[in-house]
């Protein structure tokens, strides 16, 4: 870990919160984007990240110096967004992902400088994508994230959903199965593969 | 060759296999055609996801906004004080602390009871006081103890006078005990004419026998007369054991959805101070450890509210009690304890998402001693453990975590060793 994180945290334990923002300053960035992919939106993804960043803050006594504090905040920082996505299931008036609006437009991965054509068949293929994810349960959303987008060891992703190993790994297997089945009209008309909804489990 | 399912193609695809599995279902899909268009159509989907939910721009105005939110809160969530961190070194070598602190508390047993100042021995049985109501015509019934190994200073015949110094005369005692109607070591009943009480019992067998005290037989006075036999002063043990721990499932319901704690069964190690002054008074300090797993759990009809998960956690016990002692013969004992302590749930996981949970629990208990030797014994006891079940403060949701008020009980079994027993206790 570096000296200056390793200053921050020392002022900040001897009393001075403002060092903090030192830590926050250079972690954001990261908790902010695993926030956001796994909760879907920013004004979620920003909330999960300031509460993960709270958390830490509470419990800088027992941060060991054998890990990186940006690691630790991460992960962190899964826990409070896969808190949030369950909250936010639970609470039936809550829409955390909304599929239409401009707000989404601007947060997201879409290209800029399109052709108008082009950005109704991109904004089309974002809509499919999110109601592919949103047919997944906060912890196979959670699990797929960490380790397709995140690129998350099945450990850290099992630490993060908190059980084990094997179950994290069928989490990630549920989710792509279930994202497969829910692209696979696009996938049959683009590369003429016969639906997955057909795929046998056991095919032999 | 093995055949494989969709799962595994998508853990083909995310490098999840072992790589002898990996090259065998290449191989399967260079030869199938159905499976490479299934594994393509997986690799599709994977591929579709690649950019979603790209990183934000994380800019000077959302780290500042970011900031100015999280500011205020920091005045009221002071950072903790460090944690006891003996008790995370605790954590390694339970079973050596707990040898460790029984060895420390019989060290300091043995040199107090090394130096203890010599008194007069207490009786192992009756004592002078055990006298009984007097008998029909002018005798009473005297019940006598062992003959004591330190004579006593008295007066003569209980009235005012130069005290006696004179020895007991061991020859009327051994001529005393084989008497009719005397009975030994218990405890030696003769009767003696009114008004030569009180006298010491012990020392004044000599004169007993010189005035001629006609011992008498009766059973039913020196039954009644009969004491449990007396506790040495400030009986002292120490013992080490092994318990196990079953804790009862705790089940609570909230509407539809039930919700359950409860451990898997463990064994741990255990050991234990024990001092008693009276049969009434006595207390056992005891320290014990443990490796369990919390298991919680939700239960519901409807699936996507049913969750469940576990954190290990070493387990550690610091418990005072009261104890009284039961019925006892001279090699069996019981008692009964009473009292409180703290136990300490440690995870074994070092993680940022979990952290030690303490727990006051109440301690009721009982047991059974047999001593096979002077000193040695071994100790059966049940003990029961109220306290809340823990949370270790987790900070995930994937684990349904709860307080619930939880039942353990520990069976333990124990060796132990007494100090300043006498060769007739």
């Amino acid at each position: 870990m570096e000296k200056t994180e390793q200053e921050a945290i020392r002022r900040v334990l001897a009393g001075d919160q403002d060092a903090y923002r030192v830590l926050m300053e250079r972690h954001l960035p990261a908790v902010l984007r695993v926030t956001t992919r796994i909760t879907g939106n920013p004004v979620d993804a920003e909330e999960a990240a300031q509460e993960a960043f709270l958390r830490a803050y509470k419990k800088l006594p027992d941060f060991r110096e054998d890990a990186t504090f940006g690691t630790w905040v991460y992960r962190i920082a899964m826990n409070c967004s896969l808190n949030l996505v369950e909250r936010r299931n639970r609470d039936l008036g809550w829409n955390a992902v909304s599929l239409d609006g401009a707000l989404e437009t601007e947060n997201l991965a879409v290209s800029r400088g399109l052709t108008p054509e082009a950005a109704v068949l991109d904004r089309e293929a974002l809509d499919r994508r999110e109601r592919a994810m949103l047919a997944l349960t906060p912890m196979e959303r959670t699990a797929f994230v960490l380790k397709h987008l995140e690129g998350q060891s099945m450990e850290v992703i099992a630490e993060a959903l908190g059980v084990s190993a094997n179950s994290a790994k069928q989490a990630v297997f549920r989710a792509v199965g279930k994202l497969r089945r829910e692209l696979a009209p696009v996938q049959r008309t683009s590369s003429g593969v016969r639906p997955a909804i057909a795929f046998a489990k056991e095919r032999r | 060759m093995k055949s494989f399912d969709e799962n595994e193609l998508i853990a083909y695809h995310l490098h999840e296999l072992a790589p002898r599995r990996e090259l065998e279902i290449r191989q399967m899909l260079e030869a199938d055609a159905v499976a490479t268009a299934e594994s393509d159509a997986i690799a599709e989907t994977l591929r579709a996801f690649r950019g979603y939910g790209a990183a934000p721009v994380v800019d000077a105005a959302v780290v500042e906004r970011s900031w100015q939110s999280i500011r205020p809160s920091l005045g009221y969530l002071t950072p903790r004080p460090q944690r006891v961190s003996w008790l995370r070194s605790l954590r390694w070598q339970p079973l050596g602390v707990g040898l460790g602190l029984a060895g420390a508390v019989a060290g300091v047993v043995m040199i107090l009871v090394s130096h203890r100042v010599a008194g007069p021995v207490a009786h192992g049985g009756t004592t002078a006081e055990t006298v009984a109501p007097l008998a029909a015509g002018g005798k009473a019934l005297v019940v006598i103890g062992p003959p004591m190994k330190r004579v006593v200073p008295e007066r003569y015949n209980g009235r005012p006078g130069p005290l006696t110094t004179a020895p007991v005369d061991r020859g009327v005692d051994e001529a005393l005990l084989v008497a009719p109607g005397v009975r030994g070591e218990g405890g030696v009943e003769h009767s003696v004419e009114a008004g030569e009480l009180p006298y010491s019992s012990s020392a004044s067998t000599t004169r007993d026998a010189q005035m001629g005290a006609t011992p008498v037989l009766n059973a039913a006075s020196a039954s009644r007369a009969r004491v449990w036999p007396s506790l040495p002063l400030r009986e002292m043990d120490v013992s080490l054991g092994g318990y196990g721990m079953a804790t009862v499932t705790s089940a609570q319901n909230l509407g539809s959805v039930s919700r359950t704690v409860g451990t898997r069964l463990s064994v741990g190690a255990r050991a234990s101070f024990h001092q008693q002054f009276k049969r009434w008074l006595g207390y056992e300090a005891g320290v014990a450890g443990t490796h369990t797993t919390v298991l919680y759990a939700d239960n519901s009809s409807t699936p996507s509210f049913s969750r469940s998960g576990s954190i290990s956690s070493d387990v550690y016990e610091v418990t005072g009690t009261y104890v009284v002692q039961g019925p006892r013969s001279k090699q069996v004992s019981s008692f009964a304890d009473v009292g409180g302590g703290m136990l300490a749930f440690v995870p074994t996981q070092n993680t940022p998402t979990v952290s030690s949970s303490y727990r006051p629990a109440a301690v009721a208990g009982a047991g059974v001693e047999y001593h096979w030797k002077r000193h040695w014994g071994v100790r059966a006891e049940y003990r029961g453990l109220f306290f809340v079940s823990p949370t270790f403060n987790y900070l995930g949701a994937a684990i349904p975590v709860a307080s619930h008020k939880m039942l353990s009980s520990e069976p333990t079994l124990s060796l132990t060793y007494r100090f300043g027993v006498r060769d007739k206790d």
